[in-house]
């Protein structure tokens, strides 16, 4: 079998979600939304959508699922652009898990996905419920069911039929960690049977053990996307180095050769040290012993290296040029301001 | 070249083929959806209170009505079975209806709120579709309990009177009994796909149910009145007519006009029973094609 290879491409989608004019109530106006977003996701890739809340990672997703009409630009799945003719080709290729399903009422979920198998005229119940681990609870009623169960009957819902492209909006919220864990198995083993899987989440730290790729969106617009490394470097954000220990203190970054900056982090006691380093071409286990050696040598003890990612706020901040403090509370308005994006490459 | 080859190449008897089978897919898939939607409302809990409602006034009042001993006002006639159907009516109108509104009017909002609804829209099914397997099934799940209250009502009009009601009066008497459930249910679907919480949903399907049900008597008088109708004698001709002609834009007025038009003599409306019909097909029409519209564009 070949290479990877664009299951789902974007190309300047654009969708702004119509506002009532308080002056005219039978008129809108164009609101909040997603601007021209381009973006091409490989089968048997899990890609990530990172924002904080408002960016549009729940408008784009719907948009790719077919509920938001966008305005402009082309949605394709597998080179076939939706059209209204072929619609429903186009949805039945997508699954969608919404965030925080609040399933309810006296039905089962059998009954539920029975529902949805009649809607799609295909995809197997009694395989979705054992696939997560809903066997046991296919005649409980909704009512009685946990957050967790009733995400898992999302996920459910979202694979009936085996669709191409997996949209999951948040999928971990409600998951506890085993559950977690298992789940990132599933999705893993999933992809290596091909399927092309978005997850949007505002947790960095999850994405990066899960995803293959990611997207940061901030106020409807794609700023930079790409690898987690990659757009960690293109932004300036790379992977610090946490270290702590005691005895010897590094006065200064010098002291770990050049390209390396320092910062001292307050340590919990006074014989002890916390510094915090940051270089250029990241932390490779050789000038992680390199580091280990220079430190031993001039007398002091390591107890803690630990590699510390940047968060969200602190790439948002590295890419828009904003305060962390405030870009990470900001919600945008309705006026759609282009923002600075960031070419993301293998050469960056 | 075969006469299917020809007909493959020429394109139009296989394409019309292929959509007349397409389009009975399509309505194969609404009739099963309908009828799982219904079996959601039939195992509900609200389903009790339904039931009790129309055990109450269905049953309850076809046995009471039908009583040879029960004093009834003398301007009222109970001679034949179907007499007795026309007045228990007025207790299908309040609580059939009022089933309708039990069971529908969160029946978009609640999916919506819950997040069930962008779920269903991201389905490879048409919206129409699923709009109409929406009120089909909320009509079904209003509608057959009814109906067995209705038939029971009857058997309990022969214990009473010793007659059933005519295969056609029974059977006329129920078309228009589902004809009003069809209004309702389209009414409380419409109602709920506007409303974006639960406090609006009750406001908009309790709302429109009083209207109709409670408050339309009181419109009718305020009507008559402005357009100067004696209203200080609600049995005079003028206010018969002027009434009925309000009753045209009232679904219960509709259903109420389409049962009279069986009744002989007096009881009958004044007005024509094509203008009736056409009333109850723009009933039919008119807040079915709003819902089906308003759901096409609706957003989860």
């Amino acid at each position: 079998m070949g290479g990877k290879w664009p299951l789902l491409s974007l190309e300047g989608v654009t969708y702004r979600h119509p506002v009532r004019m308080k002056r005219r109530p039978w008129r809108f106006r164009p609101g909040a939304g997603i601007h021209s977003i381009d973006l091409e996701v490989e089968a048997g890739t899990i890609f990530g959508l990172i924002g904080p809340n408002g960016s549009g990672k729940t408008t784009l997703m719907h948009t790719i699922a077919g509920l938001n009409p966008h305005r402009s630009g082309a949605i394709r799945i597998a080179g076939k652009r939706r059209r209204k003719s072929s619609w429903s080709d186009y949805q039945r290729r997508i699954g969608l898990m919404p965030e925080r399903v609040n399933w309810s009422g006296s039905a089962t979920p059998k009954q539920v996905l029975e529902r949805l198998v009649a809607m799609r005229g295909e995809g197997n119940v009694a395989d979705m419920l054992a696939l997560v681990g809903l066997s046991g609870r296919a005649d409980s009623q909704l009512d009685a069911m946990s957050q967790g169960m009733r995400q898992r009957l999302s996920l459910a819902a979202a694979l009936l039929g085996n669709p191409d492209v997996l949209l999951l909006d948040e999928p971990m919220n409600g998951l506890d960690p085993v559950a977690q864990a298992a789940f990132r198995g599933m999705l893993r083993s999933l992809a290596d049977r091909g399927v092309a899987i978005i997850v949007s989440s505002h947790n960095l730290n999850e994405m990066e053990r899960l995803v293959d790729s990611v997207a940061i969106l901030y106020r409807g617009q794609m700023v930079a996307a790409g690898r987690i490394d990659e757009v960690e470097r293109a932004l300036g954000c790379e992977k610090r180095l946490l270290v702590a220990g005691n005895g010897w203190v590094p006065p200064s970054a010098a002291s770990f050769g050049r390209g390396v900056e320092m910062r001292h982090i307050e340590p919990k006691s006074d014989e002890e040290w916390r510094i915090e380093l940051r270089t250029d071409t990241g932390w490779s286990t050789e000038a992680r012993h390199n580091l280990l050696t220079s430190i031993q040598s001039s007398g002091g003890r390591v107890h803690l290296i630990q590699t510390v990612s940047p968060s969200l706020e602190e790439l948002l901040a590295a890419a828009t040029g904003g305060d962390p403090e405030i870009v990470g509370l900001e919600v945008g308005g309705d006026a759609m301001v282009p923002v600075r994006t960031w070419e993301v490459g293998e050469d960056e | 070249m075969s006469d299917s080859q020809a007909q493959q190449v020429r394109g139009t008897p296989v394409t019309r083929r292929a959509g007349r089978v397409r389009s009975a897919g399509r309505i194969q898939t609404v009739m099963r959806l309908s009828w799982l939607e219904a079996k959601r409302h039939f195992a509900s809990p609200r389903m009790v209170v339904v039931v009790a409602l129309l055990l109450l006034f269905i049953a309850g009042g076809s046995w009471g009505l039908a009583d040879p001993d029960a004093a009834i006002s003398s301007q009222i006639q109970t001679d034949t079975a179907y007499e007795v159907l026309f007045l228990v009516s007025l207790f299908v109108l309040f609580s059939a209806t009022l089933g309708v509104v039990l069971l529908g009017f969160d029946g978009i909002s609640r999916k919506r709120l819950t997040g069930e609804l962008a779920i269903e829209l991201a389905q490879p099914i048409h919206r129409l579709d699923l709009a109409a397997s929406h009120l089909f099934g909320l009509w079904l799940g209003a509608f057959i309990p009814t109906a067995i209250a209705s038939l029971g009502g009857m058997v309990l009009i022969e214990a009473q009177m010793g007659q059933y009601p005519s295969a056609v009066d029974a059977a006329y008497f129920l078309m228009a009994t589902g004809l009003i459930l069809f209004w309702y249910a389209s009414i409380q679907l419409l109602a709920s796909s506007i409303a974006k919480d639960v406090g609006s949903a009750v406001t908009l399907g309790v709302g429109a149910w009083l209207l109709f049900t409670l408050v339309w008597l009181l419109i009718t008088a305020v009507l008559a009145t402005l357009m100067g109708v004696d209203v200080t004698n609600l049995e005079s001709d003028a206010y018969g007519k002027f009434s009925e002609l309000v009753d045209l834009f009232s679904p219960n007025g509709v259903y109420q006009l389409l049962l009279e038009n069986r009744l002989d003599g007096d009881a009958s409306p004044h007005l024509p029973s094509t203008v009736i019909w056409l009333s109850a097909i723009g009933w039919t029409l008119i807040p079915a094609g709003l819902f089906f519209s308003r759901f096409q564009r609706l957003k989860p």
